[in-house]
């Protein structure tokens, strides 16, 4: 029950995460910013228009955001919230939480291919690129949860990872949160902010898609964003089982944090170099492997 | 506190190994250094371990970083040529090194001090691998420092109370290895106007020299 | 009263870093007699063991022998200093150029003697670390005196190779240290012996292939000696000598008190094994490269890379008398050698061999000697080196180590050979220069070094004898 309650806050203020990233970098350029509840907005207004396909995009073009959407919902099923239930719990969590992101990638990937657009296809490029870099670092942090407790579900690995000293935890979330803003488009490695299609990567994927496709694809993103998020919030806060407010309450202030973090990290630093970004995430890599081996 | 410090060295060689900006790599040595000093006092707050972690921080956090800098400003370089590892490739195999030290290290039995033993055999290695893969003679300075933390921070990790008069003498003959160090590099960048050792090769056994 | 010795030099050096160069000449020649009287005076009273300083039989030995050299090289070394002051500012090789202001050169070789002393009479193995590291960063400013681009990357690769490889050492140390059963106990060397059974033998293992590793390298042996033969043929000629004639074997001791503390514990058979693996590939390495030499300095270098092999070979043969006497007659000869090429160097202006000819007819007195230095190097009979060398053989086969000795014996033919083919070849009649003149200043001290290499082959006086052994059994891990 508090797994399903769990499940629906998520839904409802995931794409909260983007806005208050959009008023933090607002505030540091001194600006007034949109309102935090803007991406609500977009997606309801998106929902109401129609979409337009081009006449040589096939049905995976189509297929794309649907999956896209589908895999992260999957994905925050398995990811236990702020209760420390999950709504779907199972062994092999662990691995299936990869592989749906993995799965949503790859929709995206192929859906951007398949517009034939050259921007497209080099945006997909990259995001290829960047994925492959970023899961190392994912499966190693996640590799150091499996070995402390033996079990492959998120709901029995994260009350046991209180076992684990503070030193990998806090190594592995430092990891984990290089492959948030890695993941999510953010500022070191992609910004989404920019207006020139050879400087996309994530925005350059989706230009094709309207309508409630393009809902679909926002939404996913915020999603994604969310569990990300929490993945990250978790290995910080090894609660138990079981629903407590003080845990609840916990739980939202650190993915507000988070959002708050990354918002701070896009105001102050400049996107890297494209050949500087695979350095980024080796060393995101060199952190969960650190704290893999102190774990 | 102690397990936070390391952590931060740790940190601190994967910098090392991740950039060929000679400046911010002489930062980061400094950071190293002020972490190292800090070290000193995870024993136990007494007079000895607050003259060392004092002297520690004002020669590797303070001195070092001066003289590298003087020396880097004089010489113009301000980037490493193309180190002979990529910069990518030094962080992977940064992680492998770790993983081979904490290993070695839970061989010994340092005991409590499990941590401290394997970040200073890393940080040790780190230093050995930027003065094998770097050719600018500040890289191997900075390797040569590194080298030498690890040193210490591995002889805190076992150390039972080494004598004060022993640690201020490894410390000052230290200071002056960098100080002739940075007198060296100096003469070379005049000299050769680069700081680039791998074209230090005159002095070779071929029959063809000179 | 022992720190004199440290003192005495270490102050002089100071005062000579800021006087003039005339001063600082005065300051040389006095801070080496009052240190060779300092030690005089140490072998006279042997004084008690202080906190940090110890004035045992090796320690004495190797002081002595670094305190004489160094008072014939103060002199070769003022006559050096006052003909680059006659010729100007000019570069032996490569005409003009820049150097370090004479009272700093003077000032660093006094800091040397300091250091090399500190070594010598260390009684901790932490402050013998210092010492040696000090030692270090006292000669890499005496390589590069000239400032020339080969002199600068010399001491650039002398300065890292040494300074990391004495890292090690240090890492070295701290093992020791780990290896305590108790940590009141201390790096006391003495102590360490006294309580060697005690001393944890997994800690001690790792520390001694530590210290090998890293008091080998400055001791130049294969293959950590890759800095030497360019550090040892690019510094100034005097430098040269006193590096390959005393710091040389000032790493030896410290690498052997080390080794006295791991045999009383038992580990002999490690030690040895070590010792000899390293010496022979030391004599092998440094032979196949005189193989085609052509600069006779570095030809010196790498004769010393092997000498150091012959030291290692002995002293894990169980030899430690043929060991030090080795060292004794390696440091002679070798300083003779390097002072004689100094010589050579000054008037023929290059350091290849080919291009040195008529020798005897240009530099009577200097041929005489450089001539004589070789045998004695090589081995020759009425030189010391001849006696060390047999006993090192002796050693190795009394030990059962036939195959090393085999390979030894045959490794010495070849570099004999090489040699001596090498050495002939200056001799021989070529273009023509003027018979130049050979000041007394800079033949005295190579001739009273080949006296010395020819007394210590002819006749060891019944006191030396019982000082070498007394040295040889401090060191040969017996208590």
């Amino acid at each position: 029950m508090t797994a399903l309650a769990d499940f629906l806050i998520a839904l409802a203020l995931a794409p909260l995460l983007p806005g208050i990233i959009n008023r933090v970098k607002a505030f540091f350029a001194g600006r007034q910013g949109q309102s935090p509840f803007q991406l609500y907005y977009d997606l309801l207004k998106l929902l109401r228009k129609g979409a337009v396909y081009s006449t040589c995009a096939t049905y995976v073009f189509r297929l794309g955001p649907v999956i896209g959407l589908a895999a992260m919902l999957g994905a925050l099923a398995v990811m236990p919230g702020g209760s420390g239930d999950a709504l779907h719990n199972f062994d092999g969590g662990i691995i299936f939480f990869a592989y749906l992101l993995a799965l949503a990638r790859f929709a995206a990937i192929l859906a951007a291919l398949d517009t034939g657009s050259s921007f497209e296809g080099m945006g997909a490029s990259r995001e290829a690129l960047y994925s492959a870099l970023a899961e190392p670092p994912l499966f190693v942090a996640l590799a150091m949860l499996v070995k402390t407790t033996g079990g492959l579900s998120f709901e029995a690995a994260f009350p046991d990872a209180a076992l684990l000293g503070g030193t990998p935890r806090l190594l592995a979330a430092a990891a984990l949160f290089l492959v948030f803003l890695a993941e999510n488009c953010r500022i070191p490695t992609d910004d989404p902010n920019t207006h020139l299609e050879l400087t996309m990567m994530h925005e350059v994927m989706v230009l094709d898609h309207s309508g409630p496709d393009f809902a679909f694809i926002s939404y996913g993103a915020a999603l994604k964003m969310w569990v990300l998020g929490a993945l990250t919030a978790r290995f910080l806060l090894p609660f138990g089982p079981g629903f407590e407010l003080r845990q609840e309450a916990l739980f939202l202030a650190a993915m507000f944090a988070i959002a708050l973090l990354t918002g701070v990290v896009e105001s102050c630093m400049a996107r890297l170099r494209l050949n500087r970004v695979p350095a980024m995430l080796l060393a995101a890599l060199a952190l969960s492997f650190a704290a893999f081996v102190t774990a | 506190m102690m397990e936070l410090l390391l952590i931060l060295i740790l940190l601190t060689d994967v910098a090392l190994c991740s950039t060929g900006r000679l400046r911010v790599l002489v930062r980061t040595a400094a950071w190293q250094g002020f972490f190292l000093g800090l070290l000193a006092l995870c024993k136990g707050f007494t007079f000895h371990a607050a003259t060392l972690a004092a002297a520690t921080i004002a020669v590797k956090a303070v001195i070092f970083p001066y003289i590298l800098n003087r020396a880097i400003r004089k010489s113009g370089t301000l980037t490493e040529p193309l180190p002979y590892v990529s910069y990518n490739l030094s962080i992977v195999l940064c992680a492998l090194m770790l993983g081979l030290c904490v290993l070695a290290a839970d061989r010994l039995p340092s005991g409590q001090w499990r941590m401290a033993a394997s970040i200073g055999f890393f940080t040790m290695f780190t230093g050995f691998f930027l003065i094998i893969t770097r050719r600018t003679a500040f890289s191997q300075v900075i390797g040569y420092l590194a080298l030498e933390g690890g040193i210490y921070a591995f002889g805190l990790s076992l150390w039972q109370e080494m004598q004060v008069e022993v640690e201020m003498g490894l410390l000052l003959d230290v200071f002056a290895a960098i100080f002739i160090m940075g007198i060296v590099i100096y003469r070379i960048s005049s000299e050769f106007e680069h700081a680039d050792t791998a074209r230090l090769d005159f002095l070779n056994d071929s029959e063809e020299y000179d | 009263m022992i720190s004199a010795a440290v003192y005495i030099p270490a102050l002089a050096g100071l005062l000579a870093a800021f006087t003039t160069p005339a001063k600082a000449r005065k300051l040389l020649i006095g801070g080496a007699v009052l240190h060779a009287a300092a030690c005089a005076a140490l072998w006279l009273s042997r004084p008690a063991p202080g906190q940090w300083l110890m004035a045992d039989a090796p320690a004495l030995l190797f002081l002595s022998v670094s305190s004489l050299l160094f008072l014939l090289c103060a002199f070769y070394a003022k006559g050096y200093l006052q003909t680059l002051t006659e010729r100007g500012h000019g570069h032996i090789l490569s005409g003009v150029l820049t150097r370090e202001p004479e009272p700093v050169f003077i000032a660093f070789m006094l800091l040397f003697l300091s250091s090399m002393s500190f070594v010598c009479l260390s009684r901790h193995l932490g402050t013998m670390w210092i010492a040696l590291e000090a030692t270090t960063v006292a000669t890499a400013p005496l390589i590069c005196f000239h400032r020339s681009p080969r002199s600068l990357e010399a001491a650039w690769k002398y300065l890292m190779l040494c300074s990391v490889g004495i890292a090690v050492a240090l890492l070295g140390n701290f093992f020791v240290s780990a290896s305590l059963p108790s940590p009141e106990l201390r790096l006391w060397h003495d102590n360490l012996l006294r309580n060697a059974a005690a001393l944890n033998p997994l800690w001690l293992k790792i520390a001694f292939v530590a210290a090998f590793i890293g008091y080998g390298t400055k001791m130049g042996l294969a293959p950590m000696h890759t800095w030497l033969p360019d550090a040892h043929s690019e510094a100034p000629s005097v430098i040269s000598a006193l590096l390959s004639g005393a710091l040389l074997n000032c790493a030896f001791l410290a690498l052997a008190r080390i080794s006295s503390v791991c045999m009383a514990a038992g580990l002999g058979a490690f030690v040895g094994a070590m010792f000899i693996t390293f010496g022979a590939a030391s004599v092998v390495v440094a032979a196949a490269l005189m193989l085609r030499q052509h600069d006779y300095k570095r030809l010196l270098a790498y004769s010393s890379v092997e000498n150091m092999g012959i030291i290692a070979l002995a002293y894990g043969a169980g030899a430690p008398y043929a060991a030090l006497l080795h060292a004794v007659n390696h440091s002679v000869t070798k300083a003779l050698l390097f002072l004689s090429s100094g010589n050579i160097l000054r008037v023929y202006k290059t350091k290849k061999m080919h291009e040195v000819a008529n020798l005897g007819q240009t530099l009577p007195a200097t041929a005489m000697l450089w001539g004589a230095g070789f045998l004695a190097i090589l081995g020759m009979p009425p030189f010391g080196a001849f006696i060390s060398k047999l006993l090192t053989i002796k050693a190795l086969v009394g030990s059962g180590h036939y195959a090393v000795a085999g390979l030894f014996l045959f490794m010495l033919a070849a570099v004999f050979a090489v040699t001596a083919h090498a050495v002939l070849g200056m001799y021989r009649k070529g273009a023509q220069l003027p018979p130049a003149e050979e000041k007394p200043i800079f033949l005295l001290p190579p001739f009273l070094l080949g006296l010395a290499a020819l007394a210590l082959g002819l006749y060891l006086p019944h006191g030396f004898d019982a000082a070498l052994k007394s040295a040889a059994s401090a060191l040969g891990g017996l208590p």
